[in-house]
């Protein structure tokens, strides 16, 4: 089990150091030259040269990957002398616009994504679980068939433009939600709660629809399983050979789903930040994108790269424990 | 008197198929009746019938009595109560019948605890004495195993411990050693016999194998089309069999003491109500 | 001695020219993938005939109509209902007075021709890929299956930000569909390997083996036509994905670039204006749920049409 672990933790180290070579690839082998764009507009070219200088640019890209991913590990500085600026580990440069490190917008903006992206997966696994299992053991009801358009409704609505009508309805036209902001859970629960629940209904929107079609189609794989005859053959109530028997091997795939999903959006609900005009995590890439901001571009997008994969190893990790099979193998 | 009569028993599914249709059977207490015929005879459906496991929307009539109490037509309460107490099941596939989540410890003891007042610990001794008891070997160690890390004849072994914890009266054996390998058959079928004559539990053996029956049962019932088309002692039924089908299913059976034949005759299927014709 | 050879080209035509006649007529059927069809329909005529839309309202998706707006109410429409008149069907952009009738219709072009040129890349790429891999397993297998893996735990949606916000100045609806069916492919090339895997280890292929038939012709005859019902539910599938990451991407201002209209451009336009304004974000948004929505449903009705099993 350690082994098996230690294993994927490796996979996934590898896999973060191809995205993160693969993003640098992008920034640095691709027309716009980074010197301007710290710069600014109105710029001289003495001025652009010293930039180059000081943020390595003049190196070959090799040599500028290897100072990048030194700058994450050990930190880094750049310039010399007086001028020399420092980057504390994990140092992903500063940002163009703010002269901010990017380390410290990212940390700064996970609370609110966090915030969102926890709340909503709550409701959105309730929900979708809860129906999808109520329309498996009663397929083709009135219910069932209600449950599935509602369902392919959920899954077909942007999120965006799920966002633009529950702030319509909800806080222009009747008044009963705020705008949203960014208000800390520990300061103001209820205000959090007021701000963070039209995202988590926009979210869950989406994804309970999503949800509720795998659970339906799962729970109605393993309720046709012969083990689940045997536990009604050795009299187990009903309630029992549901639960233990039909639903547990039928939220084994719901796991693997929610943890890559969850991981998705802890990196940032890019669309639904952006909507609603939340400082998250996502809502700082959006920004970064329209003013070519590039340190903060390549730190979101490795940010986020690193909770996804953070989120394979946990999902099959989980996995390996919920199942014995796995387990062994591992 | 007899433990379990099934009068002009039918099952229709909701495509339309008649699967059993006006069965007569008799089982009594202690004793080991084969159930025979080909697939599709309908012999499975009887059994499930009888377990009251058949999906909701199969129409059933007719009559299943089993210790003087009325089953068709009882409630899900009363039959629960039955099933894994009183009657217990044994299926085809044992791997795909046990729940890969639990370990065959824990699979027994919730068969226990859901007829008997018991503690966790005391339902797990007596799922350990149960393995031990069908056989298993190391029975305190392998009751905290998985399905998976057992053979195919052990985790057939598994099952029959599982139906047996509470000493059913009657046990149904559905097709219990098709998917095993041959020695393995043998060995699972040397197990059925020494607990029935251990603990006097009657069987009710489903098998399309004409052998198996021949070794483990007193009476046969030989199904074709959703009707019993010869019912007797299997002495009487396999020496003078009186059905024109029963002739074809035994002329089936490979012998080792009779002449080779050139080809084994095989059953072509007739239409429904004919017997079929044996060709060679 | 072709002639005694079983024709099963021929053959296999006219069997597959019947399964889709029956697949059209199971579509055609069922009330919800009839309604799917016919929206689908009805969009891609609207796409087409964005054209003739224009020239029979008299307008253009990019004209500025300022007569249409009130400049004493910031740029409100005039009239009711987002200023819906005999002249603008649908309304006008508050601000600028451009044609939303026009503008979705146009915007329809460009949502459509992406996503399925998208689906194009992504299913060609994916069936040779996948059949690749699992026709000649081994090495071939083992890269393409890694490439595949590695690909589907990228975070894409901000990979594929990066890389369109790092490529200025390349036309970016020809950037979308090819960064769209890149990141596409794996999802088609798992589903074809499995299936070239059994089918290429299936009696059939066997004995074409056999029989002495070459690989190339094993994989044209024989391994191909079994691939096309479950790669046309992938097709069908992957539509409303891209059409959905396109309006996506527009909405973060990455997508397809102003002038040419775009639906989730639309909807980030009308954000401003949404409280005074709702219709300017409604119609667009509209238009995007139901085309998503209806290949949505069309996706589900054709897999359960060719699979009787999954229809449950």
């Amino acid at each position: 089990m350690i082994l098996y672990a230690l294993r994927r933790l490796a996979v996934a180290v590898v896999i973060l150091l191809v995205i993160c070579g693969a993003t640098f690839a992008i920034f640095y082998l691709m027309p716009a030259d980074p010197a301007q764009g710290a710069c600014g507009k109105a710029c001289s070219p003495e001025r652009i040269a010293q930039i180059r200088t000081t943020l390595g640019l003049n190196h070959p890209v090799l040599i500028q990957f290897r100072d990048y991913l030194a700058g994450i590990v050990a930190g880094r500085s750049y310039g010399t002398g007086a001028q020399a600026v420092t980057c504390p580990i994990p140092c992903l440069g500063f940002s163009f616009q703010t002269n901010e490190p990017v380390w410290g917008l990212l940390t700064e903006r996970l609370p609110v994504s966090v915030s969102i992206a926890v709340g909503a997966a709550a409701l959105w696994l309730a929900v979708g679980v809860t129906a999808g299992v109520v329309s498996a053991l009663r397929r083709g009801s009135v219910w069932d068939r209600a449950a599935m358009v509602a369902a392919l409704g959920g899954v077909s609505l942007p999120v965006y433009f799920t966002a633009l009508v529950l702030q319509y309805l909800l806080v222009v036209k009747a008044g009963v939600l705020p705008y949203p902001q960014a208000v800390a859970l520990t300061d103001d629960p209820v205000g959090w709660a007021e701000s963070m629940l039209m995202p988590w209904i926009t979210l869950a929107m989406l994804y309970a629809g999503i949800y509720a079609r795998i659970t339906r189609g799962e729970m109605l794989e393993s309720l046709g399983q012969n083990f689940v005859r045997t536990a009604r053959a050795k009299g187990l109530p009903e309630r029992t050979v549901l639960r233990r028997h039909a639903l547990r091997p039928a939220l084994m795939p719901i796991v693997t789903i929610f943890g890559m999903d969850l991981g998705a959006l802890l990196g940032g609900a890019l669309i639904t930040e952006s909507a609603f005009g939340l400082p998250g995590v996502g809502k700082l890439a959006a920004d970064a994108i329209n003013s070519a901001d590039q340190p903060v571009i390549l730190g979101v997008t490795l940010f986020a790269a690193g909770f996804v994969v953070l989120a394979n190893v946990a999902v099959d990790l989980v996995y390996a424990a919920l199942d014995p099979r796995v387990r062994a193998v591992g | 008197m007899s433990l379990l009569t099934v009068r002009d028993l039918s099952v229709e599914f909701p495509s339309g198929v008649r699967a059993v249709d006006g069965l007569d059977l008799e089982l009594d207490a202690g004793r080991v009746l084969g159930v025979v015929g080909e697939s599709g005879s309908g012999k499975s459906v009887t059994s499930l019938a009888v377990m009251g496991l058949l999906p909701p929307d199969t129409r059933t009539s007719g009559d299943i009595r089993f210790q003087g109490r009325q089953l068709t037509g009882a409630g899900p309460r009363a039959l629960r109560a039955l099933r894994g107490d009183r009657m217990a099941m044994i299926f085809q596939d044992p791997l795909s019948c046990l729940n890969p989540y639990y370990t065959v410890g824990f699979q027994i003891a919730e068969a226990y605890r859901a007829h008997r007042r018991a503690g966790r610990r005391a339902a797990r001794d007596i799922a350990v004495r149960m393995l031990d008891r069908v056989g298993i070997p190391e029975p305190e160690r392998r009751a905290r195993a998985y399905p998976h890390e057992f053979s195919g004849g052990m985790r057939q072994r598994v099952l029959i411990a599982m139906a047996l914890c509470l000493e059913p009266d009657l046990l149904i054996a559905d097709e219990p050693t098709t998917a095993l390998d041959v020695t393995v058959q043998a060995q699972i079928l040397d197990l059925l016999r020494e607990l029935r004559e251990r603990s006097g539990t009657a069987i009710m053996l489903i098998t399309h194998d004409m052998g198996v029956v021949a070794g483990l049962a007193d009476d046969v019932v030989v199904m074709h089309g959703g009707r019993a088309v010869e019912h007797g002692a299997v002495r009487d039924v396999f020496y003078q069999p009186r059905a024109a089908y029963t002739r074809g299913l035994l002329a089936c059976v490979p012998r080792v003491d009779g002449p080779l034949p050139e080809r084994l005759p095989t059953l072509r299927t007739p239409a429904a109500g004919e017997p079929p014709e044996v060709t060679s | 001695m072709t002639a005694t050879l079983p024709a099963s080209v021929p053959g296999a035509t006219r069997r597959a020219d019947r399964r889709e006649a029956s697949l059209l007529r199971r579509l055609l059927t069922q009330p919800s993938s009839a309604l799917a069809l016919v929206s689908v329909c009805l969009l891609v005529a609207v796409a087409l005939g964005a054209p003739l839309i224009t020239w029979l309202t008299g307008t253009s998706p990019t004209a500025f109509h300022s007569e249409a707006v009130d400049p004493a109410l910031g740029g409100l429409p005039r009239g009711a209902a987002g200023g819906i008149t005999s002249a603008h069907w649908l309304g006008v952009e508050p601000g600028s007075g451009r044609d939303i009738l026009a503008r979705v219709a146009y915007g329809a072009r460009v949502s459509l021709l992406i996503s399925v040129l998208a689906t194009a890349i992504s299913v060609a790429l994916g069936t040779a890929l996948g059949l690749a891999a699992g026709f000649f397993g081994g090495w071939t297998d083992a890269v393409i299956g890694r490439v595949m893996d590695l690909l589907m735990s990228f975070p894409s949606l901000i990979f594929m930000i990066a890389l369109i916000s790092a490529a200025p100045g390349v036309n970016r609806q020809l950037l979308l569909v090819v960064v769209l069916g890149f990141f596409g492919w794996p999802y088609v090339g798992r589903l074809v390997r499995g299936q070239a895997t059994v089918l290429a280890r299936g009696e059939f292929v066997a004995a074409a083996r056999v029989l002495g038939a070459s690989r190339r012709a094993l994989l044209v005859r024989e391994v191909l036509p079994g691939l096309t019902g479950p790669v046309l539910v992938v097709a069908t599938m992957s539509i409303p994905n891209y059409v959905a990451t396109e309006a996506g991407l527009s909405f973060l201002g990455i997508g397809v670039q102003p002038p040419t209209p775009s639906w989730g451009q639309m909807i980030a336009a009308a954000v401003p204006w949404y409280a005074a304004d709702p219709m300017y974000f409604l119609i667009p948004g509209a238009f995007l749920f139901i085309t998503v929505l209806a290949f949505n449903v069309l996706g589900d009705a054709i897999r359960d049409a060719l699979d009787p099993r999954s229809r449950r």
